[in-house]
């Protein structure tokens, strides 16, 4: 495997580190971010086959579009969950008073008992 | 034009999805209930098995979308359970019926997909709608079990992500139609399996499920247990003849151990729609293992499966409790027999045990139920018992199953009525759902070594 | 116990990690969309060519993902309580900068839409520029006043048309085939008026994408104090 794709997995790699170890959820929305950041950067890299951006206007050695075409998608995916997510951690905060995961669950498990 | 009508119900769900925002008329509910079903009848009654590329461009550069008996079953599930859930909760928030044409629109474009990325968006768009639906209600901890969702989901997606564009970077396709001439490294293989294995409800990688369908809504729980859990599962059924044998081995005994180590958490929970939450992850886990035998075995389990389970997740009276339990054990003219005896050609002996299992626990479900007959669980009811007029009966492993039946029913009410046993300890949390995940990368790993 | 399966979760990524770096990917140089898109679609920008063209059946899942994430967050911000304002800054001079670089952001993010078809950029691209223009204009002029704008001018309703013109593009705008194989003219490439239905799309999309953060964000900063 080539440095940049395994560069890539590392970041993915640390996004869900991130997102196990930290208990505080506005981190872990950050971690699930830099994982998206790793698959993006695979992307980019797989892709990578010549040196100049996909138009029709300039010489052959374009790199291949198609993996571009398709992380736009990925991209608006993770825009649209993270701001969902966010709305979620807010709600959560404003009624139970913590943004701490583990915390979070105790307080739970108390009302409903 | 074929390619056209396939393509309508999709167009016609997303129009009315979204003409929600600006009118609320109740006949317009209707009209677009009927509209929808006639079409999709329609495409079920005359389509033959065919693929398409949508836009007619060459297979190279559009995407490619496939109608064939497994998608039959697939979408006539989708239609049954979505009409029947529509119909019943008619005056529901207005924003969570725009959410179900939605999810109508993103099922049904997955279940005829043929592509790896168009699933992947459908998936996203299903997951997406999940999430919004299982906080509506005014009980905030479901909040945190859509957040947990959230977080387990994207996870899973990322690593599908990544699996989809190292299988492109090998072969320059992303059809599966095309990949099917391809030789595909297991590494790629591997994260796409692990991912739709997380959506499609397995015991313990689907950490979230628990949770999520337990607490929600009843017509969110009937939508999700129902539907959207096939979702994975037609992802799997359509990845499967690509991977190599030791993967295929894999998949069938993580299936297998799904279907018993749901079973158990089943059979040990107090709340009744726990019970059924753990009961999904059973019956995943045999429409999984059925893959070994064919793709059409699973997804006629799975038809029978999501029926059933939205007829028991709608806790609306005993009668319908009663069919929806007869037809997820296996009890002859119903449709979860024809699926059982599929099963009980591939593996005679575990078959019994998981019926034996299933019967167990869905004992502990009537109490508290009244008799009673509801209009709206008729369709469901309906395509459960119609099913035996086309079927063909087996014949002699009737007794076995109904003995193997009433000898469950009877120990699960006896174990019950004598004992109270405490719920086996809850391991469905954030970070035991990333660890299961990840574990499960591993063994694949191992598995393709050695 | 959380600690064991946190320790476990490491242990794989490790290992995963090491298993990886000796796997190797062979790399696939079939590409055949520069062709394609000489013939078929004629906009100078490739990617702009797959995601509303070729692929456009992608495309409107993405849409109907944005439009759900939208009504979503319009949905459940609803349940907090709101709080909090953005006040301008007190320096005229500091106003005026931030108002016009509000405005030059917006007017940049619709030149990068509408010419999503010659040039890298695109829908997406010039709807989030143009959002993050709103962003600072909201700066410029305090959240109140903006806020009776985005009220004013039902930004919802906007959103939710684009898509009923994505799906009457989709369904009448065919010329060659059935739905989503969109028509109009394939011009000369690197012409303003080519690309099939770019110039629409573009537009739309992008317009679709700037209200739709400009909405995520002003439901966002009416409750800056919740926490």
């Amino acid at each position: 495997m080539n440095a940049e794709v395994f560069f890539s997995i590392v970041i993915m790699a640390i996004g869900i580190t991130i997102v196990a170890i930290k208990r505080d959820l506005m981190v872990k929305l950050i971690g699930v971010g830099i994982m998206e950041t790793g698959v993006t950067l695979s992307f980019v890299v797989l892709g990578y086959n010549g040196k100049l951006p996909p138009l029709l206007t300039l010489p052959v050695e374009r790199v291949d579009p198609l993996p571009q075409a398709l992380i736009i998608t990925s991209i608006v995916v993770g825009f649209a969950i993270s701001a969902l997510s966010l709305v979620f951690v807010l709600y959560l905060s404003s009624v139970y008073h913590t943004t701490d995961a583990v915390k979070l669950k105790k307080r739970i498990k108390k009302d409903e008992r | 034009m074929s390619a056209d009508i396939l393509l309508s119900p999709v167009l016609l769900a997303a129009f009315f999805g979204t003409i929600r925002v600006f009118t609320r008329k109740r006949w317009l509910m209707w009209f677009e209930i009927i509209l929808i079903s006639t079409c999709v009848s329609y495409i079920l009654f005359f389509q033959s098995p065919a693929t398409f590329v949508v836009g007619e461009w060459s297979s190279a550069v559009g995407v490619e979308v496939r109608y064939d008996s497994t998608s039959f079953w697939f979408i006539l599930s989708l239609l049954t359970v979505w009409v029947s859930v529509k119909a019943r909760f008619e005056r529901w928030d207005s924003f969570m019926d725009s959410l179900m044409d939605y999810l109508f629109a993103s099922l049904y474009a997955l279940f005829i997909s043929n592509d790896l990325f168009n699933m992947y968006v459908t998936i996203e768009l299903t997951s997406l709608i999940s999430f919004l639906m299982v906080g509506y209600g005014k009980n905030p901890a479901r909040i945190w079990a859509a957040l947990k969702y959230m977080f387990l989901s994207s996870i899973a997606l990322a690593f599908y992500l990544f699996g989809t564009i190292l299988l492109y970077s090998e072969t320059g396709v992303l059809s599966i139609g095309a990949l099917q001439n391809e030789k595909l490294s297991a590494f790629a293989l591997m994260f796409v399996v692990m991912a739709l294995l997380v959506k499609s409800g397995i015991f313990g990688l689907s950490a979230w499920l628990i949770d999520v369908h337990s607490m929600s809504e009843t017509p969110v729980s009937m939508l999700l247990s129902g539907v959207a859990v096939n979702a994975g599962l037609f992802g799997m059924v359509r990845i499967y003849p690509l991977l190599p044998q030791r993967l295929k081995e894999f998949v069938v005994i993580v299936g297998l151990f799904s279907a018993f180590g749901g079973g158990i958490y089943a059979f040990f929970e107090k709340k009744p729609k726990r019970v059924l939450a753990f009961s999904t992850t059973s019956q995943m886990g045999i429409a999984v293992a059925l893959l070994s035998l064919s793709p059409l075995a699973s997804a006629l389990y799975a038809f029978a499966h999501s029926s059933a389970k939205s007829l028991l997740f709608s806790r609306n009276g005993k009668f319908s409790t009663m069919i929806g339990a007869l037809s997820l054990i296996g009890i002859p003219p119903l449709a979860g027999y024809f699926a059982k005896m599929n099963f009980e050609e591939a593996f005679p002996t575990l078959s019994l045990l998981v019926v034996f299992l299933t019967s167990m626990y869905l004992v502990k479900l009537f109490k508290g139920l009244k008799w009673k007959f509801s209009p709206f669980e008729f369709l469901l009811e309906g395509v459960l018992l119609s099913s035996c007029f086309f079927m063909p009966f087996g014949g002699a492993s009737i007794f076995k199953i109904l003995i193997v039946a009433t000898g469950g029913a009877t120990a699960g009410f006896l174990i019950w009525k004598k004992a109270a046993l405490p719920p086996l300890k809850d391991v469905f949390g954030l970070e035991e759902g990333i660890a299961y995940q990840l574990w499960a990368l591993v063994i694949m790993v191992f598995v393709m070594i050695v | 116990m959380r600690k064991f399966f946190i320790f476990t979760i490491i242990f794989s990524l490790i290992f995963l990690l090491s298993f990886a770096y000796f796997v190797k990917i062979p790399s696939h140089n079939a590409n055949h969309y520069p062709l394609a898109t000489q013939m078929y679609d004629g906009s100078a920008n490739i990617v702009s060519a797959i995601y509303l063209n070729f692929r456009l059946y992608d495309t409107l899942f993405e849409l109907l993902i944005f439009s759900v994430a939208v009504s979503g967050v319009i949905f459940y911000s609803k349940r907090i309580r709101e709080s909090g304002e953005i006040v301008p800054d007190k320096s005229f001079l500091v106003r005026l900068e931030l108002f016009i670089f509000g405005i030059a952001g917006i007017v940049w993010g619709g030149y990068t839409a509408l010419t999503g078809h010659l040039q890298a950029g695109g829908a997406f691209s010039g709807g989030a520029i143009g959002a993050s223009g709103v962003v600072v204009l909201t700066l410029a002029l305090g959240s109140a006043k903006v806020h009776t704008l985005a009220e004013k001018m039902k930004l919802e309703f906007l959103e939710n048309l684009v898509i009923f013109v994505m799906l009457i593009y989709v369904i009448f705008g065919n010329i060659h085939g059935g739905f989503f194989s969109p028509g109009f003219c394939v011009g000369k490439v690197g012409n303003f008026f080519s690309g099939r239905g770019a110039l629409l799309l573009n537009s739309s999309i992008g317009f679709k994408v700037f209200v739709g953060a400009w909405i995520i964000f002003y439901e966002f900063s009416k409750r800056k104090e919740s926490i």
